[in-house]
């Protein structure tokens, strides 16, 4: 009787540990984004003296973020045109773009508000290195970039461009690059 | 390494349902044959060679994967038994954006505590408990990659020459063995592997390390299920000590 339950435990953990292990060593899908973005966010500095509606000035000594009315921005090809990638949802205040991982230059532009004529293109230069990292067996390789600077042409709606965190990676809760605004285009 | 609780809990709830098992055992034994003693030493030696016959079926679905492992087992004494265990293996990856392939041979050494109480000196039943120390050989060839990208253009590009390196990994096991004809064993041991070495996978890790098992995991839950032969010879040294219990067959 000892003999016959432990063939009848045998068979039943084998049967299940069998399922168990099968299941176990399935190659998985990739299960990632295989390509890395740059998170910008949006803002316009408030530090100095900011007239109000009534005539009277205040002052500030912050940064606020900037929702940009209806903003487009896309990317600038390797033949130099302008290929619009993206028009945002009316007032984003941060938006992503992707770095190339064929060259260690590229340019984005962003428009804050098409729909407005007055509107200007902003076209920033992106400046990094490249490290090729390893993802995973579903996954593959993908390129990681060390930002070193961003470039924007002067006269144009951007006040300033800070690289608040250059380690361009896997990581989404980071954000990588603050775009400071000129307040009311001045 | 979250998933090494979850592993030890599994490990940890077979193991108890093996002692209660074990328990059950005796108590059945004690209150069905009072008369029989339980073994204290058996007068025997034992070599037990097994094939594991779940890798060949693995490997007939799991196309990415080929691998074959073997043990040895020696009957030491007070139910202990030295484990030692080796294989081969080798892994395919053939995607649009990663392409290799890999090899390796591995051994692990370690022990087994059987938690069954023998009823006879030829009970060689086993219910066990035991640990293992794991170490495998990889050679992996070149690597070709492709980067899908649709704004900038892919990438493709080669890590040239192959590398050899190195895998350490504990496991504890536990499992069951029981002899279904004088001599030939069917059993299983269920696993919990824990890599040791996570900076050689750093780089890139295989997709199966024979003997451990998915090279990007560093903790796996794995099974074995082997059919063994036993050899068998008379330890003069120690005296049967139920001879009540002998002429009961296997």
């Amino acid at each position: 009787m000892i003999r016959k339950d432990r063939h009848l435990l045998l068979i039943l953990f084998g049967c299940f540990s069998l399922l168990m292990a099968a299941c176990n060593q399935e190659a998985q899908p990739c299960g990632q984004p295989k390509l890395v973005s740059v998170s910008i966010g949006c803002y316009y500095d408030t530090i100095g003296a900011l007239p109000t509606t009534s005539g009277s000035v205040i002052y500030d000594t912050g940064t606020v973020d900037t929702f940009l009315p209806n903003a487009i921005w896309g990317y600038v090809n390797n033949n130099g045109v302008a290929i619009p990638y993206t028009q945002g949802p009316p007032n984003v205040n941060t938006f992503s773009i992707f770095l190339s991982s064929v060259s260690d230059t590229c340019k984005w532009f962003v428009n804050p508000d098409s729909s407005s004529t007055l509107s200007q293109t902003d076209t920033l230069t992106f400046i990094y290195t490249r490290q090729l990292h390893f993802l995973s067996n579903a996954c593959g390789y993908t390129y990681y970039y060390a930002l070193s600077h961003v470039a924007h042409a002067s006269d144009t709606a951007i006040d300033s461009v800070v690289i608040a965190d250059g380690s361009i990676t896997s990581n989404v809760n980071t954000q990588n690059i603050k775009i400071y605004f000129k307040h009311n285009g001045k | 390494m979250h998933k090494v609780p979850k592993y030890i809990c599994c490990i940890l709830l077979l193991f108890c349902s093996l002692n209660l098992y074990a328990q059950t055992d005796t108590t059945s034994t004690d209150t069905t044959t009072e008369t029989k003693p339980v073994v204290k030493e058996k007068p025997y030696h034992q070599l037990v060679i097994s094939f594991d016959i779940s890798q060949p079926i693995i490997n007939s679905y799991l196309t990415y994967r080929n691998g074959y492992e073997f043990a040895v087992d020696y009957y030491f004494r007070k139910e202990l038994y030295f484990v030692g265990e080796t294989g081969w293996g080798r892994a395919k990856v053939n995607d649009t954006d990663l392409r290799y392939t890999s090899k390796n041979s591995f051994f692990r050494v370690g022990f087994n505590k059987s938690l069954l109480s023998s009823i006879s000196s030829k009970d060689w039943d086993m219910a066990y408990i035991g640990l293992r120390y794991g170490m495998a050989f990889i050679q992996r060839s070149l690597v070709s990659y492709t980067i899908y990208d649709n704004i900038w253009g892919n990438t493709t590009g080669q890590i040239p020459n192959g590398k050899s390196f190195n895998a350490a990994w504990f496991e504890i096991a536990g499992g069951m063995r029981v002899e279904l004809l004088k001599g030939f064993f069917a059993g299983y041991t269920i696993r919990g592997k824990f890599l040791l070495t996570q900076s050689a996978f750093r780089e890139l890790a295989p997709i199966y390390v024979a003997g451990f098992g998915r090279g990007d995991k560093t903790a796996i839950f794995d099974f074995n299920f082997y059919l063994s032969y036993a050899l068998r010879w008379r330890n003069k040294q120690v005296s049967d000590t139920a001879p009540a219990a002998s002429t009961e067959s296997p």
